[in-house]
């Protein structure tokens, strides 16, 4: 009786535990790429200087990032080993590929801006 | 002077006290139109530097009956025409504190409570900012001045006079009395003194006035021996006070003038760099008047307001490298290795004829090929003059060339501003461009004063308002110390009550939490304004830093916040504000919100309450 008992009861913690990672790697499925890049925009401070969506910050501090991305390669390569002002992120360590990908994923599913003719406001 | 005949219980006064009072009242009442005569006379010097000739305030001899040293010491201050005091109370000012509610009525100087020492200090810079004119602030000598000291340097760096009286206790010391209190500051003030006598006292006050205002202006400081406050005046004793004369701000030499106006009329490509070059409106008008004659560009650092924000021919920092003739206007900062090779510097400035050594505020030597030590405000009109009379008609006609150059260069960045202000203009939490046109729209056809640090919000305001009248703006700390902006835009604020005007304060979060208590003294004084928050939840320029640091060291970034954000939680101003009596909205993190918010807090402005909006921002 005992044994019978605790034979079920591994079986039963093994059949949850593979619910668990099932349902992990469904929710992992679930994450779009778009959101990942979101929420690694903040992680690895790129929101600092460019802002939450990539618009920029002051004229002379960080361009804006969110058009004109031409590649995800490209835009890595330059977070790689970038110019100007932009310090660089050298490693895996620093910022995964797969991050980079995601931002560049989240960066291109933004709505564009309109353009500042088009703003009354910035047409007084 | 009108003072009140009964105390606040209603009982009247002694006797004694009346007859003192209407014996002094004489003396007062004759120099009465000589003090305002000299405090027009004053403004007249301190915007044109026209004032030879000028009335000064008579003296005054004053035959004693029963006063209390403090009390004589307001009638020397009396010359200063103090319309406020700020004070942090404290015992040993107490016999001072004392003369200005009952001797003084609470008027010339009234009272303006401050809950730090600091903020009684920064309101103080604020206020001449806006008003030309000095506060004076009353806090305690030991402890107190340490408190403040911050708001001193920044004043010091800022070329702001303010006139600061400190309580102190040698005759009978306790555990805070100083030994020289003043010490503490005199590498960042212009001068000070610690009085032994009571017509020492009156020398020193007016001696520090006149010091502290004569260019570079700058704070000074008394400190005020609670003996000598509370001493009895033997009867019958006569003291005098000196008269006061304001001193004509230095002009630069006629004979060099005319060379620097050569220098500028034969240019190529003159540039006009200016920084705290316009103490007043005609200071304003003088630049642009020399500006437009070249038809110069000029570059404005916004340290005050010195040059239209919609003019054609402002122009960005880079332009000093096109340049081949540059003119530093109280600019003292602008080194040669920022021009091209063969360009000529030239500097009126007042920084020589007065600096410290230990604090170095004043950054590479300037090495300029041409130098007048003056004032560049007093200056302004020989050298328009000088070069008017130098310019050609022919020359005339050819700088018009140069002039629409540097309006179509004025025109492509103001317009390269508008398309970075539009990008993320939908976002949330909100774009601070987006902010600051929402807010311009409100305000745009008020008079309304910007009255926090000129380059809050990003440079918004500066890139997307018309400023063109000296009150549009404070320009910043001098001392880029954090805390400032808070204090200063009230008491800027202050200053601009009795004008009714709409006072602006685009407020960081990182330097209001330096002194929320001061949002306490704009609801108890009923100081209109309204404070609109750049709340990023962060001390967001460090955190850049910090990143940027990490990343050339090849380690971790993702940790970078860590000491820098300011969440976690976050801070409900709006709910603090509401706490100390202001009107207030927030947290507002959707651009659609921020009109009608805009529009409730006005209205509530205009009804004589300050009003605070909490905006949740991007960080930049």
């Amino acid at each position: 009786m005992y044994l019978i008992k605790k034979s079920q009861l591994v079986c039963s913690r093994i059949i949850i535990a593979l619910m668990f990672l099932v349902g992990a790697q469904s929710v992992h499925a679930q994450t779009t790429a778009e959101e990942r890049g979101k929420q690694d925009f903040v992680t690895y401070m790129c929101y600092g200087c460019h802002g939450f969506t990539g618009q920029g910050g002051q004229t002379d501090v960080a361009p804006r990032i969110n058009v004109d991305v031409h590649t995800a390669e490209s835009m890595a390569a330059y977070a790689r080993n970038p110019g100007g002002r932009m310090p660089p992120y050298h490693t895996e360590a620093q910022i995964p590929d797969q991050a980079l990908r995601d931002i560049y994923a989240y960066l291109k599913s933004l709505p564009p801006s309109p353009a500042w003719e088009d703003i009354p406001l910035l047409n007084d | 002077m009108d003072k009140p005949d009964k105390d606040k219980s209603g009982k009247s006064k002694p006797e004694e006290n009346s007859v003192d009072r209407r014996s002094f009242i004489k003396a007062a009442a004759a120099s009465g139109a000589a003090l305002a005569a000299g405090a027009h006379s004053l403004s007249a010097q301190v915007s044109g530097g026209t004032a030879a000739g000028a009335a000064a305030t008579e003296v005054i001899e004053i035959v004693s009956d029963r006063k209390h040293g403090s009390d004589f010491m307001m009638d020397v201050l009396k010359q200063m025409d103090f319309e406020f005091m700020t004070i942090n109370t404290h015992s040993d000012s107490a016999g001072l504190q004392e003369s200005v509610i009952n001797y003084m009525g609470n008027v010339n100087p009234e009272l303006i409570t401050g809950l730090h020492e600091e903020v009684c200090v920064a309101m103080a810079h604020g206020y001449y900012k806006i008003e030309g004119k000095p506060l004076a602030t009353l806090i305690y000598g030991s402890v107190g001045l340490q408190h403040a000291s911050m708001a001193v340097y920044s004043a010091f760096c800022d070329r702001v006079p303010i006139f600061i009286m400190l309580g102190n206790q040698r005759h009978n010391p306790n555990s805070r009395s100083v030994q020289d209190a003043p010490a503490m500051v005199r590498d960042f003030t212009k001068w000070d003194d610690s009085p032994l006598s009571l017509e020492h006292f009156a020398q020193s006050a007016v001696r520090a006035y006149s010091v502290a205002m004569t260019t570079p202006t700058m704070p000074v400081v008394l400190s005020v021996d609670k003996k000598l406050q509370e001493m009895i005046i033997p009867k019958g004793e006569k003291l005098r006070i000196p008269k006061y004369t304001p001193n004509t701000p230095p002009a630069g030499d006629p004979n060099a003038v005319r060379e620097l106006a050569k220098m500028l009329v034969d240019a190529e490509l003159p540039v006009l760099g200016v920084e705290r070059a316009a103490r007043s409106q005609a200071g304003l008008e003088y630049i642009i008047e020399l500006a437009e004659l070249l038809q110069a560009g000029v570059v404005d650092t916004i340290q005050r307001m010195n040059f239209p924000s919609r003019h054609p021919l402002l122009q960005e920092p880079s332009i000093f490298g096109e340049a081949d003739m540059v003119l530093a206007l109280e600019m003292p900062m602008l080194s040669h290795s920022r021009l091209k090779e063969g360009a000529k510097l030239a500097s009126i400035s007042g920084f020589d004829l007065f600096t410290r050594s230990n604090y170095w505020h004043f950054g590479d030597y300037q090495e300029p090929d041409f130098s007048i030590a003056a004032d560049a405000e007093a200056t302004l009109p020989l050298l328009i003059e000088e070069v008017r009379q130098q310019m050609s008609r022919s020359k005339r006609s050819a700088v018009r060339a140069r002039g629409a150059k540097f309006a179509e260069i004025n025109k492509q960045n103001r317009e390269r501003d508008k398309a970075f202000a539009a990008n993320g203009w939908n976002d949330s939490p909100l774009n601070t461009a987006r902010v600051a046109a929402e807010l311009w729209e409100q305000i745009k056809n008020k008079d309304w004063s910007l009255v926090s640090r000129s380059d809050g919000m990003s440079d918004w305001a500066w890139k997307l308002w018309d400023f063109n009248k000296y009150y549009h703006h404070i320009g910043q700390s001098g001392s880029v110390g954090v805390g400032y902006s808070n204090p200063a835009s009230v008491g800027a604020a202050l200053a601009n009550r009795k004008h009714g005007r709409l006072s602006i304060n685009l407020q960081n979060d990182g330097d209001f939490m330096f002194l929320p208590s001061t949002l306490w003294t704009a609801a108890h004084h009923k100081i209109p304004m309204l404070t609109v928050m750049h709340n990023n939840r962060a001390y967001n320029q460090e955190i850049m830093l910090i990143s940027r640091m990490a990343a050339l060291r090849d380690r971790d970034v993702s940790r970078c916040t860590i000491g820098s954000v300011i969440d976690n939680p976050n801070i409900d101003f709006a709910q603090m504000a509401r706490s100390m009596g202001w009107y207030a909205e927030g947290p507002i993190e959707h651009p659609s919100e921020l009109a009608p918010a805009m529009k409730r807090a006005i209205a509530a402005v205009e009804s004589g309450q300050p009003a605070l909006l909490d905006t949740v921002t991007h960080p930049n």
